[in-house]
């Protein structure tokens, strides 16, 4: 019964299916350039109303361009935030943590992978676990820590955790450890090579693309967060990026002025902006490896 | 020095190799949990810490969260929250997943469309939907009004939570995205093509086939998601500003009362709030765990 209706329809369109298939096709690709574009728009809003000459032009019915590119709106806000002091206060602790992080994750992920030590299992158990450990938990005891050493107000509270590494890194450079055969290992330490040697001189040169995904990310981490560095830095000349636009905000006795935070932020997104188009496929390997189980 | 044997040799050197996670893990993990775990029994304040000794209360800062209406608002709120955030974000990225999944010309850059909300920095974000939020006149109240939607008072009372969310589903779309499409391009041509052959339309198609096919990508979005909602703070904190019983969250709630510098002893009832806050997220995990083992497909499985 099922077998003669499907034959009838496929009788009835032999000729179109070709047109049908184009049909698909301009249909996908026309809804997926409408939510493209309306995932964007708020960007490019954003990009526009950072070349207004007042705030005020930014809430017009209907919304108009900039009468011309105010590039001063960009001027004002570096120096309004003290933009540069921001970035070297922001890079500090993106260089420290990036190196501690991926130092870490390297040389963890290589235990993990290659010395089948008593307790590996259980390590590697609770290392995933810690994934799923909710940061709530952690932060009131770690201030407590860190405010008993006198750390509040120095970037130490914000990069001394990264000693432990990532578990998301570690997990992701084992991964790519286990998948490179033995044989190396083996030829490396007949050599004479050192199990340390043999990372750092077989495996560290051949594992860039990986690294690039690490740099990233964690560049990306650090460089856009604001949570930690709200607890945990009090002196404005202490600030990063995120304290530092958010306070840009905040000073203002008056109603924000749009049009400069706007810059602010386009300033504040560009380096991840061109991380991204530079890097797009270190970029989404790390996304698509963070989604494997 | 004694002669290890091979096992006792590996095992030497693994410690070596992971030193570091372990001196993490033991300072930054089990001493904070030790201690928040101690800090729950007792009455405490962030600031009276080293000159007043903590009273011990056992239960009492557990059995007082279950009387605070406040608390028990924003469990309800982060819920809601967390629930239609990641409802609604996984199905837009995966009907996206799915449309990309397609070849067509331009793909790669409605692609990049899409994952931009997701590069742009938090607080970047939050700051351009606050604007987008802040006024009667704004460009969101513009494009409804084409539909005849009077302006919306997006950071109102009622307003704000559904304001919140519609800003972090827009930007956690992205990575969803980029999973579910990896995933997609996983699911083998050939059966989806004998399913065609045998009369499956492409709405069957994709739910007889596919989604089963990728039902472990999704179990995996569901729990990230759901658990990153539970913890949500930074982006209500951020454009609402003033936390109300309709836009409180849990861990919002916490930091407020860990941080409360008003002389009021709350550390410990922090603590015994993020504790709850944690069973309930393991809840969450282990349950998902339970499902999936029921529902989940995973390729390669043996019985």
């Amino acid at each position: 019964m099922e077998n003669t209706q499907n034959l009838s329809r496929a009788d009835r369109k032999p000729l179109s299916r070709k047109v049908k298939k184009r049909a698909v096709t301009v249909t996908v690709a026309a809804v997926a350039f409408f939510i493209g574009f309306v995932t964007a728009v708020p960007f490019i809003w954003m990009l526009i109303c950072s070349f207004f000459g007042s705030a005020d032009e930014l809430f017009l019915f209907p919304p108009q361009f900039p009468d011309r590119l105010h590039f001063e709106n960009y001027a004002a806000a570096i120096n309004y935030m003290n933009l540069w002091n921001l970035l070297k206060n922001t890079m500090i602790l993106v260089v420290c943590n990036m190196t501690l992080t991926i130092a870490s994750s390297i040389s963890v992920a290589y235990g993990f992978a290659r010395f089948r030590g008593y307790g590996r299992n259980i390590c590697f158990a609770l290392l995933m676990s810690t994934m799923m450990l909710p940061w709530v938990v952690t932060m009131v005891p770690a201030y407590i820590l860190f405010s008993r050493l006198h750390m509040i107000g120095t970037f130490l509270p914000l990069i001394l955790p990264s000693i432990g590494g990532s578990a998301f890194y570690i997990f992701m450079m084992r991964q790519y450890f286990m998948g490179i055969p033995y044989d190396l290992d083996e030829a490396a330490k007949l050599d004479g090579c050192t199990a340390f040697g043999i990372l750092v001189r077989v495996h560290l040169p051949n594992c860039w693309p990986i690294l690039a995904t690490m740099l990233i990310f964690s560049f990306n981490g650090t460089w856009g967060d604001y949570v930690g560095p709200s607890i945990y830095l009090l002196k404005e000349e202490m600030f990063t990026l995120s304290l530092g636009l958010q306070r840009f905000k905040t000073s203002n006795y008056t109603a924000p002025p749009w049009h400069r935070l706007m810059a602010g932020c386009v300033m504040f997104s560009l380096p991840m902006i061109v991380i991204f188009a530079c890097a797009q496929k270190a970029f989404v390997r790390g996304i698509v490896t963070s989604g494997l189980k | 020095m004694k002669k290890l044997g091979a096992k006792g040799k590996a095992t030497l050197n693994f410690y070596l190799f992971i030193l570091p996670w372990i001196v993490g893990f033991a300072c930054f993990t089990v001493i904070p949990m030790a201690s928040s775990l101690y800090f729950s029994f007792h009455n405490m304040s962030v600031i009276s810490f080293v000159s007043v000794k903590p009273e011990f209360v056992a239960f009492g800062n557990y059995a007082l969260v279950f009387r605070d209406t406040m608390f028990l608002r924003s469990i309800v709120n982060t819920f809601y929250y967390s629930a239609v955030k990641t409802v609604v974000g996984l199905a837009i990225a995966l009907l996206v997943a799915v449309l990309l999944n397609h070849r067509f010309r331009g793909n790669k850059v409605a692609r990049t469309l899409v994952y931009l909300p997701a590069i742009i920095p938090m607080v970047a974000g939050t700051m351009l939907w606050s604007q987008l939020f802040s006024s009667d006149f704004s460009l969101l109240n513009w494009v409804l009004s084409w539909f005849g939607i009077p302006a919306v008072d997006w950071l109102g009372y009622r307003n704000a939570m559904g304001s919140v969310l519609l800003m972090s589903i827009w930007s956690g779309i992205g990575p969803s995205m980029l999973i579910f499409l990896a995933a997609l391009q996983g699911v083998p041509q050939d059966i989806a093509e004998a399913a065609r052959l045998d009369g499956c339309g492409p709405v069957r198609q994709f739910f007889v086939i596919v989604l089963p096919m990728i039902s472990s990508t999704l179990l995996y979005l569901l729990i990230t998601n759901l658990i990153g909602g539970l913890q949500a703070f930074a982006e209500q904190q951020l454009i609402i500003g003033i936390g109300t019983d309709k836009s409180l969250t849990m861990a919002w709630n916490v930091v407020l009362n860990a941080f409360n510098l008003d002389g009021f002893k709350t550390m410990g009832y922090a603590s015994a709030q993020a504790w709850i806050l944690f069973f309930i997220i393991m809840l969450f995990t282990l349950l998902f765990f339970k499902l999936s083992k029921k529902f989940v497909f995973y390729a390669g499985e043996r019985d």
